[in-house]
């Protein structure tokens, strides 16, 4: 971790005051965001640092409670990508023949699809709320992870250890487990990371269109309830309402791009070690 | 799906894609102006004589209200759309008085039951057949095949029969005296090409080329579901010469004051949802504002239909009490608008009673109404489309801070807007919240919507509402034509309405419409409503004539 | 003619414990017949021997020897003197000793018929020139005395001595030793000679196996004073039958055998206290638990008798009809390729193979079938008697633990994330051996074997951090440490440098002999593995052509592809 570049500790850092911000929250913020805590377009003041919305909430409170949502849809989106993908994406790589012709079929047909009209049509079906999202964003987005683990999985398949630990009597789940997933960490982890970055634009975009849970307090929401005010940039309003969330979703996408781009560099551990 | 999710879906992407990469929120964004300092205005024209017709009026849009054919349309924007295209016996000027139309003139018969149109002579359609009487029976009789895809304030369900008299004079028979038939029948119906409708079996669907021939001064160009523009164009063969705004277009935009500042558009409407500081870059040249009362609301509704604590009118009436109307003026309006009346209609209402019992935000009250009527904390269903109108989102929030102050449990049911209509349609809801206009027009919409045997086809029709003295006095008050005695009559309609609460009113939103004088200045509300009841103020008379009243074209 | 039967030998030790130098050994030699008897120092042979002379006080010897009838067990001193000489002589192996050094030779060549025949010193004397010249000695050699003869012309004296009174049986003791190389042949051609004109039955002592191959056509094969194997000379040696006949056959140095000499490992027991059971057990590669506790009987199965539990050498694996197809891309078409076509082959328990065959030849595909690496397209490998190829679950897994792989490529072989002791202990953990402790000891026990270092900076070392050499003897280690009886060496030392690949081929051989594992070497290098193997199969096209013990291979190919290889190899002279 000492030799990590730049980038990828710039994100670090930045992922760690997200997160605890998102802890925090209760401590940070200073109203309930759900509170009527002033009166309705207040701007800026002592009370109010980044002023109230249409119906008189903190803006900087809802930011901050704002956190926790993107995190956990990162996380959990993401962890939820990385775990269909790497097992599908896995057991195309491990089991290779009908099955991996079968499975990446599978993918193909998923990145064929238009994902943004599915994931509307998913959480039409499955109705809006956070574990919906998180649900339809991991069912959509896994194929990306999923192609770049068989890659590898493919890869490390045929390499003489894993045909040797077969050999002492190591069973599949043994030889994926102990040889390939250890291998695949750093693409796995990589998958986590971006994933992660597009399941937080994807909540964001899913909450601007209104297909969230329409009460929560999600930056993604706060954007589209700020671009529904007529006269939003006429007023200066923008700046400290429709700006900071979006720069807060920027801003944690770029973290999870920057560290995604640390991992990368893990993926061949002879990158970093003595080997001459 | 609605076609309005496809379209924002695409804006919103754009707009997390923009976010992706590290940009600022919007392109708009990057050259935000100074909200105190003067807005930019567009540059002054040169011409010193204003021109003599408007070559283009660019206005908001974005929207998908369906396929502006008779019946492809949705709500009152989409038959605002329509209506540029289809044209109706009778149509009305911002006096509120009814005008001449494809009609140049009637008569009512002494029992009040029978009325008789003579047409204008010499229109065409579109496509160059003539208009006769021949299609106005067509369209009353193709309107009774089909009743289920009408515009629903249409009452053509009051109509007996249709006969042609001559090719140029038709008689409408009613089944009984009608008070409201020139504004609900006459100027709500469009008239449609016999020879074009009379092969289609499933009107709704039908969306060939000639779904959009009409006898009106506008002809449709293009429309993109996807993008919500609707572009149309002067028909110079309109029977009242060639209109005085030769092009329409409705294109989408992302900031509506942004785009009228910029002069991408040449005015934007409102209901409710703005405030001083947002008119204030418009209170100068060439700007202009014009403001009017409201006549769209924002309701709740009680299904009765349904098996739950609802059906106590305590329950109805607790609710009514936790709900802080005030705060709803000021924090979803703005406090542009009007607060609820208990009794339905807004005040802007001519019949306006404004002496109906009041149900003032009071949480103890509410609280000993629950009590009384035992309520045991079932959680009530609570449908709303935040998609759709946005302000309903907020309204459901604050709605939920009173319920949960008299410890009222609601369960939110997210819905797109053609899911709500629907669903209220079929009266498949335990509380809804939803909102319409129309609410300036006729009386009479309280017995279509608020009458036990009412069989309107719509979102607004209460569910399971029973009131025997209600349905005697709704039947009575159709047929009065003297206005005092029909005025009295309404005034105990919406009486019983405050008593029963089988909808509690939230709030009517005022309207507002800014505009570019300099592009076009004829902008105006029309009382009552047009079309039955839009109150929307695009009424097509405006661009058509580009004077406020009469059917000479400004030259 | 002889007939012996049950013959035990007992000595007391320190007057205490009982000593059987000779535990039970039954034979018959016919009339003019001859007899080798084998095994290693200290099997019993020479006690046997002066057993058969009654030589040994008779207190000590039980059971029956019978010449033509007679009892000879249990002879005074007296009675035995008409016998032995006459009857029945010894040509003793302690040379040196057996010589009076103040008498001529030929005085002493005589000296048994004068006591025996009663003849005179001058008949003796005539009689004796006779019986040296046809042992190759000169009336010059027997004038001489015994210092002034050479050690083979001594040995030959002592022949003619045992040969003076014309016996019907001659015992011999280690006659080769410590003969060059041409008196040993012409002792051979004498003593065949003998037999064939006089009729003299040959009981043949000896470790050197060559010599009674020559000599007899049975051979019986001693350990620890029993006889463990038994039959025609021919078939024992060509085909042991018994695990130690088998070690002995292959640790014997044979001028045509190419390869380095081999022994058996261990050592032969204490005879003051032999282990239970089978004598042979601790040595033997193919012990079971029934070896430890019980004695095997001798069992005669087609005229040779073999005294093992198991009914002789173990067949450890046999590969039936094995065919592997692979379908190769050949532009738009998949066309069959052939691998491995219709291989039969079997390893028997430490025996080291080698499967020769240039790339290409279908060796390293047969390589992984035998493993289980890869399932065959047609026919089976069995394993121990177990059908390998249709192993699955919980069986294949203790399958897994007979027989281990050796791959070509180290780096390829292990895990790069893995450090040393996680690569060695990876098997244990998969079969799940032992506990912790039990499984680091066993670690480092292998890492030692295969002559690596224990202490914890190598064992924390990743395999990038090794030399080939040593990361090849990890892997090694690892293929050791489930204890395996068989190890498949696919091209071992291919990817290392000439000096790492002599040390790691001798090292495996050493860790072969040292745990009895069977060994198939895979390679196409002639030359390199006819130092090691016992036996040479030769690949061509996914065939075996060619299959024969490693001497018979290197020294007299029999396909031409065998030819065309050993030209090919690199030799030193030509």
């Amino acid at each position: 971790m000492r030799r990590l570049s730049a980038e990828a500790r710039f994100g670090l850092v930045v992922l760690a005051l997200f997160g605890a911000v998102a802890l925090l929250a209760p401590l940070l913020a200073p109203y309930d965001p759900h509170a009527f805590s002033g009166a309705p377009l207040e701007r800026p003041s002592r009370a109010h640092p980044l002023g109230t919305n249409d119906v008189g909430h903190d803006i900087l409170s809802e930011l901050i409670y704002g956190t926790r949502i993107s995190l956990a849809v990162a996380l959990a989106a993401g962890a939820g990508t990385v775990l269909i993908g790497t097992l599908i994406g896995g057991m195309a790589g491990y089991a290779g023949g009908w099955a991996d012709r079968l499975l990446m079929r599978l993918v193909d047909g998923m990145m064929s699809l238009p994902r943004l009209p599915l994931l509307i049509l998913l959480i039409a079906f499955l109705g809006s709320g956070l574990p919906q999202t998180i649900l339809v964003i991991s069912l959509l987005f896994w194929p990306t992870t999923a192609r770049v683990v068989r890659a590898h999985v493919q890869s490390i398949r045929t390499r003489g250890y894993v045909r040797m630990a077969r050999l002492f009597g190591g069973g599949h789940l043994y030889v994926f487990f102990r040889h390939i997933l250890p291998q695949i960490a750093p693409v796995v982890a990589h998958g986590l990371v971006v994933s992660a970055g597009h399941a937080v634009a994807m909540e964001a975009g899913l909450a601007f269109l209104g297909l969230g849970d329409p009460t929560a307090k999600s930056w993604g929401l706060m954007v589209r309830f700020a671009l529904n005010l007529p006269g939003l940039f006429l007023t200066g309003r923008w700046a400290w309402w429709a700006l900071p969330p979006a720069l807060c979703i920027t801003l944690l996408i770029l973290a999870l791009t920057f560290v995604g781009i640390g991992t990368e560099r893990a993926f061949n551990p002879r990158l970093n070690r003595r080997w001459q | 799906m609605s076609p309005k999710r496809w379209l924002s879906l695409l804006l919103l992407l754009a707009l997390a894609l923009t976010a992706c990469q590290g940009a600022t929120p919007s392109p708009t964004a990057t050259v935000p102006p100074p909200a105190t300092a003067a807005p930019t205005p567009i540059p002054p024209t040169e011409t010193p004589a204003p021109p003599a017709h408007v070559e283009v009026l660019r206005l908001p849009g974005g929207g998908y209200w369906g396929h502006p054919s008779p019946f492809g349309f949705n709500r009152g924007p989409g038959y605002m759309r329509a209506s540029l295209i289809f044209d109706t016996l009778t149509w009305r000027d911002a006096s509120g008085q009814t005008i001449p139309w494809l009609a140049t003139d009637w008569s009512v018969s002494p029992d009040g039951k029978t009325w008789t149109f003579n047409l204008r002579e010499g229109i065409r359609w579109q496509d160059g057949k003539p208009f006769t009487a021949d299609d106005v029976v067509f369209t009353f009789e193709y309107g009774k095949a089909h009743p289920d895809v009408g515009w629903f304030m249409a009452q053509l369900g009051e109509v007996e029969s249709v006969e042609k008299l001559s090719d140029s004079q038709v008689a409408i028979h009613l089944k009984r005296p009608f008070a409201p038939f020139l504004q609900t029948v006459a100027e709500a119906m469009f008239i449609i090409p016999k020879h074009i409708w009379e092969k289609v079996e499933d009107p709704k669907a039908y969306t060939e080329p000639d779904a959009f021939i009409g006898t009106g001064a506008y002809r449709l160009v293009e429309f993109s579901k996807e993008e919500g523009t609707y572009l149309f164009e002067a028909n110079p063969d309109f029977f009242l010469g060639e209109p005085y705004v030769r092009r329409i277009e409705f294109v989408p935009v992302s900031d509506e004051a942004m785009a009228l500042l910029n002069g991408d558009i040449a005015a934007f409407d409102k209901f409710g949802g703005v405030n001083e500081e947002m008119l204030a870059p418009f209170r100068q040249e060439p700007f202009q504002i014009k403001t009017a009362p409201g006549e769209w609301g924002m309701f709740l509704y009680f299904n009765l239909e349904k098996d739950t604590p609802l059906k106590d009118v305590r329950v109805r009436r607790a609710i009514a009490h936790s709900v802080d109307r005030q705060a709803l003026l000021e924090r979803v309006l703005l406090g542009f608008g009007d607060q609820g009346n208990p009794g339905f209609l807004p005040p802007s209402n001519p019949y306006y009673n404004p002496n109906v019992p009041d149900y003032p935000y009071d949480p103890e009250r509410a609280k000993a109404l629950l009590a009384e009527a035992g309520y045991d904390g079932t959680p009530i269903q609570l449908a709303y489309s935040p998609d759709w109108i946005m302000a309903s989102t907020r309204v459901l929030e604050i709605l939920k801070a009173g319920f949960d102050a008299i410890g009222l449990k609601i369960e939110p049911v997210t819905m797109d807007q053609a899911t709500i209509d629907e669903a209220a349609q079929q009266g498949n809801y335990e509380m809804l919240i939803t909102g319409f206009g129309g609410l300036g027009s006729d009386p009479d919409q309280l017995r279509r919507m608020f009458h036990s045997q009412s069989k309107m086809v719509g979102f607004s029709r209460a569910r399971g509402y029973q009131n025997p003295e209600f349905d005697q006095l709704a039947d009575a008050q159709v047929s009065m034509l003297d206005p005092a005695e029909r005025r009295k009559t309404v005034d105990r309609m919406q009486e019983i309405l405050a008593e029963d609460v089988p909808v509690f009113a939230l709030y009517y939103t005022a309207r507002v419409v800014v505009y570019n004088a300099e592009i076009f200045d004829n902008w105006y509300f029309t009382p009552g409503g047009f079309g039955g009841g839009v109150p929307m103020p695009y009424n097509k008379h405006q661009f058509i004539v580009g004077l406020p009243e009469g059917l000479e074209i400004r030259r | 003619m002889l007939t012996v039967r049950d013959l035990r030998v007992t000595f007391s030790v320190d007057g205490r414990a009982r000593v059987r130098a000779v535990d039970g050994v039954s034979f018959d030699l016919e009339r003019g017949g001859a007899m080798g008897v084998v095994g290693e120092t200290g099997a019993g042979k020479t006690t046997l021997a002066r057993a058969l002379l009654g030589l040994h006080p008779t207190e000590c010897v039980q059971g029956s020897v019978r010449l033509d009838g007679r009892e000879l067990v249990g002879l005074s001193e007296e009675e035995w003197r008409a016998v032995r000489w006459r009857r029945i002589a010894l040509v003793v192996q302690s040379v040196g000793t057996a010589l009076d050094p103040v008498y001529r030779v030929g005085e002493q060549i005589g000296e048994p018929m004068r006591f025996h025949l009663g003849l005179s010193p001058a008949e003796a004397w005539a009689r004796a020139e006779e019986v040296a010249r046809r042992v190759g000695l000169s009336s010059r050699h027997l004038r001489a005395y015994p210092h002034q003869l050479s050690g083979g012309e001594k040995q030959r004296a002592l022949l003619a001595m045992a040969l003076a009174c014309d016996p019907d049986v001659l015992v011999l003791d280690e006659p080769t030793s410590g003969q060059d190389m041409l008196s040993r042949a012409r002792l051979l051609d004498l003593l065949a000679g003998l037999r064939r004109e006089r009729g003299t039955g040959l009981l043949v002592i000896s470790h050197d196996l060559a010599a009674v191959a020559r000599l007899a056509e049975r051979v019986a094969v001693l350990y620890a004073g029993k006889v463990v194997e038994m039959g025609p000379t021919e078939a024992v040696f060509g085909d042991p039958r018994h695990p130690y006949t088998w070690g002995l056959v292959h640790s014997y140095p044979d001028m045509s055998t190419a390869r380095d000499l081999r022994s058996i490992r261990g050592h032969p027991p204490d005879p003051v206290g032999p282990p239970p059971g089978c004598r042979f057990h601790p040595r033997c590669t193919q012990a079971v638990e029934r070896c430890r506790h019980e004695e095997p009987p001798m069992v005669e199965m087609n005229g040779r008798r073999v005294a093992c539990h198991l009914g002789g050498l173990q067949t450890l694996l046999r590969a039936e009809g094995l065919r592997k197809v692979f379908l190769v891309e050949n532009g738009d078409a998949r066309e069959p390729l052939e691998a491995v076509r219709d291989v039969y082959l079997e390893i028997r328990e430490g025996e080291v193979v080698a499967l020769v065959g240039e790339t290409g030849s279908g060796k390293t595909t047969l390589g992984r079938m035998l493993v289980g690496l890869l399932s065959p397209d047609g026919g089976r490998v069995v394993l121990e008697g177990r059908d390998l190829t249709a192993a699955r679950g919980q069986e294949r897994r203790l399958l897994a633990r007979r027989v281990q792989l050796v791959p070509q490529d180290p780096f390829d072989a292990v895990n790069p994330r893995m450090t040393v002791a996680e690569v060695v202990r990876e098997p244990l953990e998969v079969q799940k051996i032992g506990t912790p402790q039990e499984r680091e000891e066993r670690v480092r026990s292998v890492l030692r074997a295969v002559g690596l270092p224990t202490d914890p900076e190598f064992l924390a070392l990743h395999a990038h951090e090794l030399s080939g050499g040593q990361l090849q003897r990890v892997v090694i280690a690892r293929a050791l440490v489930l204890e395996p009886k068989l190890l498949i060496a696919d091209e071992p030392v291919a990817m290392l440098d000439p000096s790492e690949q002599a040390r790691v081929l001798n090292l495996l051989k050493e860790i072969q002999v040292e745990r009895g594992l069977a060994l198939l070497l895979i390679s196409h290098d002639l030359a390199l593995v006819r130092k090691v193997a016992d036996r040479i199969l030769v690949m061509q096209g996914g065939r075996i052509v060619e299959e024969g013990p490693g001497s018979r291979v290197v020294t007299q190919p029999a396909h031409e592809h065998t030819r065309a290889l050993l030209e090919s190899a690199p030799r030193l002279r030509t």
